[in-house]
């Protein structure tokens, strides 16, 4: 399998501020990414720096085995991004945002874009500052998974939109990898949708990776143990990769095999839970969860 | 092929796909010799990576349920090429054995193990879930 990102000892800081640090990331064609992560973690950065809109200060970060530095010497790289900071002025037209873009885009229906486009109350006159959130991502969302193209990066793509829009959105961007053998690298805060068509989980967090995989590799291996009371527990089965202990919950994320768990019992007050994207979420971030609730 | 996924269980994807597709062998909706769908069609359909489809047709195929025919696709199994009656009983035994040991340990009976795959087997032969 072609690797398309690969991301080595990345760190970057704003003035003295660091975001990132040591962050690895390897990507294949015909993978979706999920990019997890609390506020500030990161993510943003690492979009920046991957789309050539910032250069990274030490590590290294290969594109198609090619250096950035070098591929984003004479072009930024902007095609394919749907992200902050590399936006449309609020000035232009919907029509012209869409007219530059099939020029690079081969065989793009324009007409047929903009019908669906009316579909979601986008109109080509409208004037993209005028369009809401939630129709911008939409629009930028639409547009990115068009063309032709290898690599694809969107930050919460289903920003503002309603369920139904954002089960079409989501299911064209698997869709879109699958057909294209392209990679599409998303972050999102909606756990539930990007749950349904990733392959690759990276869980950012203060500016460190804190967990990278294949979330089917994850779901087969990785249990979450929670003993209650402080029950002593027997660890000698698993390998402990992170845990959280509050007042009267002890919370491991654990790894063993999958047959280790089938027949694993570790008694009444140990329950052992099988990992959702959310309950690795929260157990990674050290986030409780209720101000979600 | 109807395949319900369930992507919040933690039960991986190609498990679940595995569980399905021996479910509905068992229940004669595949009938040995039927054609799976193209591991791009299924991928698809399921919305999943074409990889995770073909993890789970090699373990179908590993578990002889399934047969591949170069260039043809994914067959159901005839149930003769299975195994010998010897090595049939031997698994179906072994099956049993943890079946009864998981139902001791949850404090079930024999009778009411016999109860519930009595129910279980009715399910399947009328093509329910």
């Amino acid at each position: 399998m072609e690797t398309t990102v690969s991301i080595k000892n990345l760190c970057y800081s704003y003035d003295d501020k660091q975001v990132l640090n040591d962050v690895n990331l390897e990507t294949v064609r015909g993978s979706v990414v999920a990019i997890l992560g609390p506020n500030g973690a990161g993510k943003s950065t690492l979009f920046r720096l991957i789309s050539g809109l910032l250069f990274p200060r030490s590590g290294e970060l290969n594109l198609f085995g090619r250096d950035c530095r070098k591929l984003y010497k004479n072009r930024p790289f902007i095609s394919g991004v749907c992200i902050d900071g590399a936006e449309p002025s609020p000035k232009e037209k919907v029509k012209t945002i869409v007219d530059l873009e099939s020029g690079i885009i081969k065989d793009f229906d324009k007409s047929k874009f903009l019908a669906e486009m009316e579909k979601s109350d986008i109109s080509a006159k409208q004037r993209y500052g005028e369009l809401s959130k939630g129709q911008k991502r939409y629009l930028l969302s639409r547009l990115t998974l068009s063309g032709k193209r290898d690599l694809i990066l969107l930050d919460e793509p289903g920003d503002g939109l309603d369920l139904k829009k954002r089960r079409e959105l989501y299911d064209s961007i698997r869709d879109y990898a699958n057909s294209h053998n392209a990679t599409i690298i998303v972050a999102t805060h909606i756990i539930n949708d990007i749950e349904r068509i990733t392959d690759d989980v990276l869980i950012l967090n203060k500016g460190k990776v804190s967990l990278h995989g294949e979330l089917e590799d994850i779901r087969e291996d990785y249990r979450i143990v929670r003993s209650y009371a402080n029950s002593k527990i027997d660890t000698s089965q698993f390998e402990i990769i992170a845990r959280s202990v509050t007042q009267d919950e002890t919370t491991f994320l654990a790894k063993a095999d999958y047959q280790t768990w089938q027949s694993l019992n570790l008694g009444m007050s140990i329950e052992i839970e099988p990992i959702t994207l959310e309950n690795l979420y929260l157990t990674i971030t050290g986030e409780t969860g209720e101000e979600n609730e | 092929m109807h395949i319900r996924l369930n992507h919040n269980s933690g039960e991986p994807i190609y498990r679940q796909i595995i569980e399905q597709v021996k479910y509905l062998v068992a229940s004669g909706d595949l009938s040995p010799g039927s054609k799976l769908p193209s591991i791009r069609g299924l991928a698809e359909k399921l919305k999943v990576n074409p990889r995770t489809i073909v993890k789970a047709y090699d373990e179908l195929k590993a578990g002889q349920v399934v047969v591949m025919r170069q260039g043809q696709g994914v067959f159901v199994a005839e149930p003769e090429q299975f195994c010998s009656e010897t090595i049939r009983r031997e698994k179906i035994a072994d099956l049993s054995r943890r079946l009864l040991a998981e139902a001791a340990r949850l404090g079930a009976s024999t009778v009411e193990v016999l109860e519930i795959f009595k129910e279980e087997s009715e399910k399947i032969k009328s093509g329910d879930k």
